[in-house]
């Protein structure tokens, strides 16, 4: 007799390859349903005018069955030759993956329903792949349907050889070619497919194991609450890897202090020796140590414990993680805030291929480092997968189950400090310096406040950095010769710098006539910077002449004065350039403010 | 058959039970435990003492029709002195403020349903401990260990937080609140394992008396005895090996309509 090991097995695969009909069939075929559950199927089918249709055993709520679609997850518990078995139903349809995942997180082994008609199905693969990332390890393939193949051989041959190249992460134990409507190769061995000799359905499941929990990795003890009874201070703590034995010496972590665990109580037992991976301990520790919910236990090689964590998540909302973002990390009973840090990227599970940004995010496997507001205590996947077990949530909602896969050291002023990322995920777009360049008298100080109210009015955070206000202030030192030009230039990218740190979209108007200078002033800029050319003709220019520099210039009062007795050397390859000449100062704002919107949104969030 | 030489499974059940249990009490508050006096949740209240060394830390609810039967509160008061439990009975109102849209049965069943919506509206609860299971009726099949619940006490069946991990669900809006289910995973089978093992106290009304048994408890209005010779607790497991009628048989509600049940629980029903 198999002992009563109580495997739990996931049913998972696309939309309509019959999942749950397969689990109705073998339950059926085993008499494992009381008589009263096939009253009720055959009732509802004859309801809904369909032949008895066996996914209603778990199909019980009336959306599922009236849409023939299961919605969420469930688990039947059958015990078949003295066997406890318990099958976890999970929806195919993409819009539950989430409930997929519930039914999944905690199975021993996962039987993959492929409808042999229709082939691989999208969700198939991303099952495969969610399956193997969960750490699922033991899989069964049935491939559903064969009664609708004409040439069920060949074609069961050949689907094998694809699914066993798609599969290569987790190679199948079986691939069962059945039909559930039918029964073939589920409970019983079937005439149709004597080209078959591997085992039916049944067989493949008796032949799986329940994995044991970890036992053999680093001791770690999440620590659910602290309890004082009758003056003793009782630590309620959960064994998520490892074995603890009273007396053994732990380290508390985060504080990073040394305890020994004295005593392990149960009630009403009293005393008791040992807990393991799975189990629950009262654990009465030595001193006085204060000791509360969230901290960590541990023996053996400890865990990391940082603040700047790597995670690796397969992804649930439909927006993407931002950088900057505030977010919310639940690891262990530790629950704290988690801001993202860096560029996220997503490994499309479809394509395979890896893309930075965070784009399409949902239902991918996105990679993105956090920082948190206090030291965490975790593990990394690769060392012990089930202390590395992580969600984020956005306020309330879970939005990512995954890993956590990296810890970084940081300097104290490194996490003090407010970094652009946060100040432009508040501001919600992109801090740049637009540097506006053109003979005195084109229009850039007109342009640039005009501008800076277009968008200040739709809500960019703005600032204008006028050449004309530097000279008044920070520059008046500073004369007309070619060297203080360029020095002049330096203070301003200076300037620009400084208010672009702050997140806003900074517009320099500065004459600024030499290309060198300009183009210095791009290269030491830590911001996108773009170079406006504002142009209008000399004379036109002249014409204007707004402040009467022009005519001093032409009488002598002025010297080194661009365009007169200096040069301006135009822009070859401007990032936009705007003809004062020919467009109105509304037009001519309008194309510089849209210019700049459309360079300093962040990807739409939606 | 029945000898229970192995009763690792029953560990592992128990185990997760007390972590769900300490989980709730850490994280929800103020709690309550629903308790009906029956085998389930009387398994649950054993289990509070054995996750709080000894010690129930919340009041038990009874939800109280006036309809249990005679021996269900005598065992309530015997069990209350010798545990020392904080039971509370919430009075629960008239079949007529009840969904008159609702099956007969499931109208009377409703009742439990208003008397918790008045409980929750007046002690405003975080959590709510009941011990339904999954394999009890087909609809409990699809719950969560921790179930959100909207400010009227309703169940969205068709948007379901993620669980796994056991990360749960533990943010409660305003008015709203969080039912915990430590039993989800049980089986009927394992409850009365378990029973045996721990020597848990249970109403005689499950013994079979001329051939009777009940299997399940409710209001004496709608719940009958089932036929049976099972007249001790092993002879109960033995039956379960074998039987082909489910649990509820004598329960009128479950099967007035396809879903009589569904639209019960949907409305705060446990």
């Amino acid at each position: 007799m198999v002992a009563d090991d109580g495997a739990r097995i996931v049913l998972a695969g696309h939309v309509d390859h019959g999942k749950s009909t397969l689990i109705g069939r073998l339950l059926y075929d085993l008499d494992a349903l009381h008589q009263s559950k096939i009253d009720d199927v055959l009732a509802a089918s004859a309801r809904r005018g369909v032949a008895p249709e066996w996914s209603y055993v778990l199909d019980a709520l009336q959306e599922e069955r009236d849409q023939a679609v299961t919605i969420d997850t469930t688990r039947i518990v059958f015990t078949h030759a003295g066997r406890r078995y318990t099958i976890i139903d999970a929806p195919g349809h993409r819009q539950f993956l989430a409930n997929m995942l519930t039914g999944a997180s905690d199975a021993d082994a996962a039987i993959l329903v492929v409808d042999a008609a229709a082939g691989i199905g999208e969700q198939t693969r991303r099952h495969a792949y969610l399956l193997a990332f969960l750490g699922i390890r033991q899989l069964i393939v049935a491939l559903n349907k064969i009664d609708l193949l004409t040439d069920a051989e060949s074609r069961v041959e050949e689907l094998s050889r694809e699914l066993r190249a798609a599969l290569a992460r987790t190679p199948p134990v079986a691939i069962v070619p059945l039909s559930a409507l039918r029964g073939d190769n589920v409970a019983r061995r079937s005439d149709a497919t004597p080209w078959y000799d591997g085992p039916t359905f049944l067989e493949a499941l008796a032949a799986i194991r329940r994995e044991p929990p970890p036992a053999d990795r680093p001791l770690r003890v999440t620590v659910q609450d602290v309890y004082r009874r009758d003056g003793i201070r009782i630590v309620a703590g959960a064994v998520a890897s490892g074995r603890l034995a009273s007396g053994d010496s732990l380290v508390l972590l985060p504080a990073n202090v040394a305890v020994r665990a004295e005593r392990l109580v149960r009630w009403p037992e009293g005393d008791v020796g040992a807990a393991e991976a799975g189990e629950t301990a009262g654990i009465i520790v030595d001193g006085d140590r204060f000791v509360s919910r969230g901290d960590t236990l541990a023996g053996g090689a400890l865990p990391e414990v940082a603040q700047r964590i790597g995670l690796e998540m397969f992804w649930l909302a439909e927006r993407g993680p931002v950088t900057g973002e505030r977010l919310r990390m639940k690891r262990g009973a530790q629950d704290m805030p988690a801001i993202v840090e860096g560029t996220p990227s997503v490994y499309d599970i479809d394509t395979a291929q890896e893309r930075g940004g965070a784009g399409d995010a949902r239902y991918n496997l996105v990679r993105l480092g956090v920082r948190t507001t206090s030291p965490l205590v975790f593990d990394l996947r690769e060392r012990n997968p089930h202390a590395a077990r992580t969600v984020l949530l956005r306020g309330s909602t879970v939005i990512a189950i995954g890993f956590t896969t990296a810890a970084h050291a940081a300097t104290s002023s490194e996490t003090a400090r407010v970094s652009l990322d946060e100040r432009q995920a508040r501001a919600g777009h992109r801090a740049a310096i637009v540097w506006l360049t053109g003979l005195p008298g084109s229009g850039k100080s007109t342009l640039a406040a005009a501008a800076e109210r277009l968008l200040f009015d739709r809500g960019i955070a703005v600032t204008v950095v006028d050449g004309d206000l530097l000279r008044s202030t920070l520059n008046t030192d500073l004369g007309f010769s070619d060297a203080d030009r360029a020095q002049s230039v330096r203070r301003a990218a200076a300037v620009a710098g400084i208010v672009a740190e702050t997140g806003q979209v900074t517009l320099v108007s500065l004459i600024s006539p030499f290309a060198a200078d300009r183009a210095a002033a791009r290269d030491t800029a830590r911001h996108p910077f773009y170079e406006v050319y504002v142009n209008a003709p000399l004379a036109l220019c002249e014409a204007r002449d707004p402040k009467g520099l022009y005519r001093r210039a032409r009488a002598g009062e002025l010297r080194w004065f661009t365009g007169i007795d200096s040069p301006y050397e135009a822009p070859p390859a401007p990032d936009l350039e705007l003809r004062t000449d020919l467009l109105s100062v509304e037009d001519a704002a309008a194309r510089l403010a849209t210019f700049i919107e459309d360079r300093t949104r962040v990807a739409p969030s939606s | 058959m029945s000898g229970d030489g192995d009763t690792r499974d029953l560990d592992r059940l128990e185990h997760a039970a007390i972590a769900i249990l300490r989980e709730a009490y850490a994280t929800l508050s103020p709690l309550a435990m629903l308790w009906s006096m029956g085998k389930d949740s009387t398994a649950l209240v054993w289990l509070a003492r054995k996750a709080f060394f000894g010690k129930v830390p919340f009041p038990l609810i009874l939800l109280d029709t006036g309809l249990e039967l005679d021996e269900v509160y005598a065992f309530r008061d015997r069990l209350a002195h010798e545990w020392k439990l904080d039971v509370r009975a919430e009075m629960c109102p008239p079949e007529s403020e009840s969904d008159p849209t609702l099956p007969p049965a499931a109208r009377a069943a409703a009742r439990k349903t208003e008397g918790l919506k008045n409980y929750v509206q007046r002690e405003q609860p975080q959590g709510i401990i009941a011990g339904i299971r999954r394999d009890e009726q087909a609809t409990r099949g699809k719950e969560r260990i921790f179930s959100p619940r909207g400010a009227g006490g309703g169940w969205d069946v068709r948007h379901q937080p993620p669980e796994l991990w056991g990360y749960y669900a533990t943010d409660v809006p305003h008015g709203a609140h969080i039912r915990v289910h430590p039993l989800l995973s049980w089986t009927e089978r394992d409850v009365w394992r378990y029973t045996r093992r721990e020597q848990i106290p249970f109403a005689d009304l499950y013994l079979a008396r001329e051939g009777m048994r009940y299997r399940s408890l409710g209001e004496k209005n709608i719940t009958f005895p089932v036929p049976s010779d099972a007249a001790t607790i092993d002879e109960i497991i033995a039956e379960l090996d074998t039987t082909r009628e489910p649990e509820r048989a004598g329960r009128t509600m479950d099967r007035e309509s396809e879903d009589s049940f569904e639209r019960l629980r949907a409305d705060g029903y446990m």
